[in-house]
C-alpha cells in the first residue's frame, strides 16, 4: 500500500511526542477502558492501566494513531463485555464539531473552527454553567485535536445519570422538542421566566414592542399588520384589572401567553422557531447520551492532523486558536515530504500554500498534511 | 390534618431480613395484627380491587405488605397494589402545606428547597431528571422548565408528580431486591394464606398473556412489545404508548376486541373510556386511521425500548411498522 510508507513517517513524528508522554488526565485512571487505532491494522479497546504511569509506558512502546478512554468509570475495565464491566458512573461529555454545523463544506478549516469555538462557548457560558449551574472546575474543556472541542463534566452531579436524563440535557441545549405550542401550554408554571421560555418572551415581548410603534417583523404580512396593529388597542380584563392589550404583550412577563390569538399564536410560533435557531448548540447527541462512550484521551495526537488534545481554561476560550496552541513541540523540526494533493492551512499565525511536489517544511504542517492524507513525510530533519 | 411525620419512605435499608422475619414470627399481638391487616389487604384488593385499609401507611405496614406480595410472587398483583399507593401518596399530600411537601420529599431523600419568594420547590437538576425520564409529556421536559443555576424551580402540582414517582420505585426497589424464595421463609407462618391469595388471584382475573390470535406478536418490534407485557402487568403506561400500540395493533390487522382485551388487565381499566380510545385511534369512531409514531418520536419521549436489538440499531430503521414488515417478510422468504 503505497499510503504505509507516508503513514510510516508520521508514525515516526508520533513517536517523538509519545516518547516523553506525559499523562495526567483523566482522574481514577485505573477504572477506565483505554482502546486506540494504530497507524495500521484496527482499533483495540478494552484496555486498563492501573497508571498513567504504566499507560505512557504503553503509550511510548506501542505509538498510537489515535488514543481513547472511557468517560466511564468501570469496576473491571478490562471485561470485554459491557454488561460485565461493572458500570459505576460516566462523565457527561459533549461532543462539537464540523459535523453538525450548518454551511461547513463551504468554511475553511480555520473558519470551522472558529464556528465551532462559538458554539463551544455558548455551550459552556448559556447552558452548563447558566442553565445547568455547573461550576467552571466541574468542567474540562477540550480541543478534540481536529474540527472541535469536547466538553466533560466532571462531578458527581452527573455521574449517575442514565441515558434518559442525559438526553433531556441534549434535549435542551439543542432546543430539541421546543414549540410554541408546547411552550405556551407550560409556561405558566414557571415562577420567573428562564431559559428558552425567558429567551422567547425577550423577542415576543420585543416584537410587539416594535409592532406597537409600527414596527413589522419582516414574516408578518401585509393584511396581517393591521389587524394585529388593531388587536393590541382592545381591552382585556386580566386579573380583575382592565388593560389595553399591547400593554401586556409588550411587557416581559408569562401572562400575554394567555391572551393570544390564532395570529398571535402564528407570531410567537415563527419567534420561538428563530430563537431556537439563534441560540441551540449543535452538540452531537449520541456521544452525550451514550453511557459507555470512548472518548479522545487529553494530551494524544489527533490522527488526522498531527495536533493535541489539548485542554483550555473558559477563559482561554473566547479567542483559542487551536492552530497555535495545540501544536506539540516535538513536531518543532524540519521535515521532507512528497505532496500529492495541494493544501492551504495557517499554523503559528502563518500562512502555508502548499503544491504537489517535494519540499520541505516545518513537522507540524508535514504532521496535518500526512495526517489529511494529503502527504507522505519522507523524512524528518533534527 | 395529618402531619408529615406519618408518611413512609420506605427505605429498603431499614428493614433487615431479620426485622422482617421478626415481624412475621412475633409473638406480639400487635405484630400479628399487623401482619394479618396486611394479608386481609392484599386478598381484599383481590377480591374488590379497593381495599378500605389503604389509608393506613407506615413503612412498618408497608414492608410487610411488600413481603407478603412478594412471597405471593404476582407480578401483575404487586404492581396494581404499587399503583395504587402511588396515587394514595400524592392524595396524602395534597393536603399539606408546601412547607410539608418540602420536607416530606427531603426525607425521601430528594435535594429539595422551599422557594418562599416563587413559592414553589426547587429541586437540583440530578434528582429531577433522575425521575422526570419516567413521566411522559410535555410539562415534564427539560426544555420547558424554569431551570436557575442548576435547579428547577416547580409548583406543587409537578412536586407531587415527582413524590410519588421517588415513592413507587422505593417500594419497587423494596420487592425488587428480595428474592421470592426470601420472602416465603421470611413468611413461613402465613404460607397458607400465601397460597390462597395466589390461587385466588389467579381464579379472579383470567390472566394469561393476551390471545392476539392471527397476528405475530413475535415480530413485534421491541417498543409494542414493552407496552403490551407492561399493559398486561397492569403497569398505567404513558398515552403516547398506549396510542403507539393501539394503533399499530389494528395497522397490522388485530380485531378492535382483541386489541381491547389487552387493556382488561390494566389497573385503572375503564371499559367505556378504553373503547372510546381504542375505537378513535382505530378509526372506526373519528373517521381518520393514525398511524404509529416515527422511532425518532418513541426516543425522545423516552419511550424506545431497543436495547440491543439488531434491526433497531440499524441506521435505517424510522418506523415500528416497518420493523414488523420487515420481519414478516425475511420469514416468508426463507420459508420459500
Ligand atoms: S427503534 Fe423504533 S421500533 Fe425499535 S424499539 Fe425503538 S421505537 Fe421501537
Amino acid at each position: 500500500m503505497p499510503g504505509q510508507v507516508g503513514d510510516q513517517g508520521l508514525k515516526t513524528l508520533f513517536s517523538r511526542y509519545y516518547k516523553d508522554f506525559k499523562s495526567v488526565e483523566p482522574d481514577q485512571i485505573s477504572k477506565r477502558e483505554v482502546g486506540y487505532i494504530p497507524f495500521s491494522g484496527t482499533m483495540t479497546r478494552h484496555l486498563a492501566f492501573k497508571t498513567h504511569r504504566d499507560l505512557e509506558n504503553f503509550v511510548t512502546g506501542i505509538v498510537p494513531r489515535h488514543l481513547y478512554y472511557s468517560s466511564t468509570y468501570y469496576q473491571w475495565p478490562l471485561e470485554k463485555k459491557m454488561i460485565e464491566k461493572g458500570w459505576m458512573g460516566a462523565e457527561l461529555i459533549f461532543d462539537l464539531d464540523a459535523d453538525h454545523l450548518k454551511g461547513a463544506s463551504e468554511m475553511t478549516y480555520e473558519q470551522i473552527l472558529r464556528n465551532v469555538r462559538d458554539h463551544t462557548f455558548r455551550l459552556v457560558d448559556e447552558f452548563l454553567i447558566g442553565l445547568a449551574g455547573f461550576r467552571e472546575d466541574e468542567l474540562r474543556i477540550y480541543f478534540s485535536g481536529g474540527r472541535g472541542y469536547h466538553v466533560h463534566v466532571v462531578s458527581e452531579k452527573v455521574y449517575s445519570l442514565n441515558s434518559d436524563a442525559r438526553r433531556e440535557i441534549s434535549n435542551m441545549i439543542r432546543g430539541e422538542g421546543l414549540n410554541a405550542k408546547d411552550l405556551i401550554l407550560n409556561i405558566n408554571n414557571y415562577g420567573k421566566l428562564s431559559g428558552w421560555a425567558e429567551l422567547v418572551d425577550r423577542e415576543v415581548t420585543d416584537t410587539y414592542k416594535g409592532i406597537a410603534n409600527g414596527e413589522y417583523p419582516k414574516f408578518l404580512a401585509e393584511n396581517d399588520r393591521a389587524a394585529i396593529s388593531s388587536s393590541l388597542e382592545q381591552a382585556v380584563s386580566l386579573n380583575g384589572i382592565v388593560k389595553k392589550r399591547k400593554d401586556i404583550l409588550a411587557q416581559p412577563g408569562k401572562n400575554k401567553y394567555r391572551l393570544l390569538n390564532q395570529l398571535d399564536r402564528e407570531v410567537v410560533s415563527r419567534i420561538t422557531d428563530d430563537v431556537r435557531e439563534k441560540h441551540a448548540c449543535e452538540i452531537d447527541e449520541p456521544v452525550t447520551t451514550d453511557v459507555h462512550r470512548l472518548i479522545r484521551f487529553p494530551f494524544s495526537l489527533h490522527g488526522k492532523t498531527g495536533l493535541m488534545v489539548k485542554p483550555l481554561t473558559f477563559s482561554d476560550l473566547a479567542d483559542y486558536d487551536p492552530l497555535t496552541e495545540a501544536i506539540p513541540e516535538s513536531s518543532d523540526v524540519k521535515a521532507r515530504i512528497e505532496v500529492k494533493r495541494k493544501l492551504k492551512i495557517r499554523m503559528r499565525g502563518e500562512n502555508f500554500e502548499i503544491n504537489e511536489g517535494e519540499m520541505e517544511l516545518p513537522g507540524y504542517v508535514a504532521g496535518f498534511c500526512a495526517g489529511m492524507g494529503a502527504a507522505q513525510i519522507l523524512s524528518i530533519i533534527n | 390534618m395529618m402531619g408529615n411525620s406519618s408518611l413512609p419512605v420506605l427505605f429498603r435499608e431499614t428493614f433487615t431480613t431479620q426485622s422482617l422475619e421478626n415481624l412475621f414470627h412475633s409473638y406480639s399481638q400487635k405484630d400479628t395484627d399487623e401482619v394479618i391487616s396486611a394479608i386481609n389487604l392484599a386478598l381484599e384488593f383481590i377480591e374488590k380491587g379497593e381495599p378500605e385499609l389503604l389509608s393506613y401507611i407506615s413503612d412498618r405496614f408497608l414492608a410487610i405488605l411488600l413481603t407478603f406480595l412478594r412471597a405471593v410472587d404476582e407480578n401483575v398483583l404487586t404492581n396494581r397494589i404499587l399503583i395504587t399507593y402511588r396515587k394514595e401518596i400524592e392524595k396524602k399530600c395534597r393536603d399539606l402545606p408546601l412547607e410539608e411537601i418540602e420536607e416530606y420529599s427531603k426525607k425521601l431523600g430528594m435535594d429539595a428547597n422551599m422557594e418562599f419568594e416563587d413559592e414553589m420547590i426547587s429541586v437540583s437538576l440530578k434528582d429531577y431528571l433522575g425521575i422526570a425520564g419516567r413521566i411522559s409529556g410535555s410539562t415534564y421536559r427539560l426544555v420547558y422548565q424554569d431551570i436557575r443555576h442548576g435547579r428547577i424551580f416547580v409548583d406543587r402540582e409537578h412536586v407531587l408528580k415527582l413524590i410519588r414517582e421517588y415513592f413507587y420505585s422505593n417500594m419497587k426497589n423494596f420487592y425488587d431486591e428480595m428474592p421470592a424464595d426470601k420472602a416465603r421463609d421470611i413468611t413461613s407462618p402465613f404460607a397458607k394464606a400465601t397460597d390462597t391469595a395466589k390461587e385466588l388471584f389467579k381464579s379472579k382475573a383470567g390472566l394469561t398473556s393476551p390471545e392476539l390470535g392471527e397476528v405475530e406478536s413475535t415480530k413485534f418490534p421491541p417498543c409494542i412489545k414493552e407496552y403490551i407485557k407492561q399493559v398486561s402487568e397492569g403497569v398505567n403506561i404513558p398515552h403516547m404508548a398506549r396510542f403507539t400500540m393501539v394503533s399499530f395493533l389494528h395497522k397490522i390487522g388485530l380485531e378492535n376486541q382483541k386489541i381491547m382485551d389487552i387493556f382488561k388487565t390494566a389497573p385503572d381499566f375503564n371499559e367505556k373510556v378504553t373503547t372510546y380510545q381504542v375505537n378513535h385511534i382505530t378509526g372506526e369512531t373519528s373517521g381518520t386511521q393514525y398511524s404509529p409514531p416515527k422511532c425518532v418520536n418513541l426516543q425522545s419521549n423516552h419511550l424506545c425500548y431497543k436495547g440491543e436489538d439488531p434491526l433497531c440499531n440499524t441506521e435505517w430503521l424510522k418506523h415500528p411498522m416497518r420493523y414488523y414488515e420487515i420481519k414478516k417478510s425475511s420469514r416468508s422468504e426463507s420459508k420459500k
